[in-house]
């Protein structure tokens, strides 16, 4: 394959902002968002585990949220059903935002957006 | 350097780094390494776990000046 | 030990005269008609630094001037040369044809920035989870709001693949392959990947210029030409482990 010159060092070939920084911002989110990879460093370790665990937690939470609305929505529950459900979830909702907050994570840090399971959610 | 290129340089390289760190092909267990026995399999998969950190760290302290001691070196 | 850059064809031809990571020597390690590209190395750790990463595509793409390459996913370290033949071996005909699929082609990317709350209900106006402060005070209402927020979101959805494919179909067309991801952020419209004839990348190039004008909202951004990290195996797993490992 002769395409020596196709390999080099630049590598931008087209941008339609003369602006990239917003490129910058967002390139630099999507790095951040790696649920399963933890810091093996001893201190960073609480985190990592915290962001795993965290987003695991979030993305089952979700879907069985989801699962309930769509549940809802079809006429498929009980009245009853749903007022119970709804507290469950809202309870649940409460107690993931104090638990990202006491390990000072946001949404945007746990990536649910991911890979193939994001397609479940 | 100016802005546009520094920009160009930083934006493509957080590009390669994406590309690098989460794409091609992907060995499962790579290295094993046994203590006293224990197979210790996914030290392949900690080796994964830790450069993205180490990743994030470099991009926190400054890519471009990192970029620029490597050309100096 | 041995640090891993890539699975190649023509394993008789001589290696590119670089080093590999830390100043070691690149060697071949040939099985049929296919090489795995090492290099030795004394730790398993790899830091991901940008004099690594950047030394680790050096390799990668000095091979892919020759030769066709399936490239590895950056810090992949084998236990020696004898585990990186069994690798290339029982995975043989895998790797052929992988490298059949990327000989003559490179990857192109391409990521597109829009900006959501101009194109629609953007994720802003959805009310997000757990702001204690907003709960309603039933548990049929909470699930009243989840449900529309899942509606707003599901038509976000929807406009995304809209847009997205007005640029995705042409430049797909131009392609041998291509993937896609939408929204990996809220403002990423979409991030994507895509396998191209060398011949056909000034025409890939010039398109995109086009797309570009023909939507001014949106902010695209083209990048390589990349070795095929995009259009590998994926994952291989090592045939001779126990099932408890995995």
């Amino acid at each position: 394959m002769s395409s020596i010159d196709l390999l080099t060092e630049e590598k931008l070939l087209c941008a339609s902002d003369d602006d990239l920084s917003a490129f910058a911002a967002e390139l630099e989110q999507t790095a951040k968002c790696l649920p399963k990879r933890i810091n093996t460093d001893p201190e960073g370790v609480e985190q990592g585990l915290a962001k795993l665990v965290l987003t695991l937690i979030e993305f089952i939470r979700r879907l069985m949220e989801r699962q309930a609305v769509r549940r809802m929505d079809a006429g498929s529950l009980s009245d009853e059903e749903i007022e119970r459900l709804g507290q469950t979830f809202m309870k649940l909702d409460i107690r993931m935002a104090e638990l990202k907050e006491a390990f000072g994570l946001k949404d945007e840090d746990l990536n649910l957006a991911l890979g193939p399971l994001g397609d479940l959610m | 350097m100016s802005d546009r290129v520094a920009r160009e340089k930083e934006v493509t390289l957080l590009d390669l780094v994406d590309r690098v760190l989460n794409k091609g092909v992907f060995l499962w267990g790579e290295v094993t390494l046994s203590v006293a026995d224990v197979d210790l399999v996914y030290l392949g998969l900690k080796v994964m776990l830790t450069s993205v950190e180490t990743a994030e760290q470099m991009r926190d302290k400054h890519l471009l000046q990192a970029d620029s001691d490597e050309k100096a070196a | 030990m041995v640090y891993l850059y890539a699975v190649t064809d023509w394993p008789e031809l001589p290696l590119p005269d670089i080093p590999g990571l830390d100043q070691a020597r690149i060697l071949g390690l040939s099985f049929g008609e296919i090489a795995a590209v090492v290099s030795p190395r004394a730790t398993a750790i790899v830091p991901a630094s940008i004099v690594n990463i950047r030394r680790h595509e050096a390799v990668v793409e000095a091979l892919m001037t020759d030769r066709s390459v399936i490239p590895a996913r950056f810090g992949a370290v084998l236990d020696d040369e004898r585990a990186a033949r069994r690798i290339i071996e029982s995975h043989y005909t895998g790797f052929l044809s992988n490298l059949d699929r990327v000989r003559g082609r490179v990857e192109l990317g391409l990521r597109v920035l829009w900006d959501g709350a101009q194109l629609g209900t953007g994720q802003d106006q959805v009310p997000s989870h757990g702001s204690t402060s907003s709960l309603p005070a039933s548990g049929r209402a909470y699930l009243r709001t989840r449900l529309e927020a899942e509606r707003r979101e599901q038509a976000q959805q929807e406009r995304a693949a809209a847009v997205a494919n007005e640029l995705h179909a042409p430049l797909a067309r131009l392609s041998a392959e291509s993937t896609q991801q939408l929204l990996v952020t809220p403002r990423m419209l979409m991030t994507a990947a895509y396998l191209v004839n060398t011949d056909r990348v000034a025409s890939f190039r010039k398109m995109v210029a086009d797309l570009s004008k023909a939507h001014p909202a949106l902010r695209l951004l083209c990048t390589g030409p990349w070795p095929p990290y995009n259009f590998t195996m994926g994952s291989v797993l090592p045939t001779e482990r126990n099932e408890a490992h995995v």
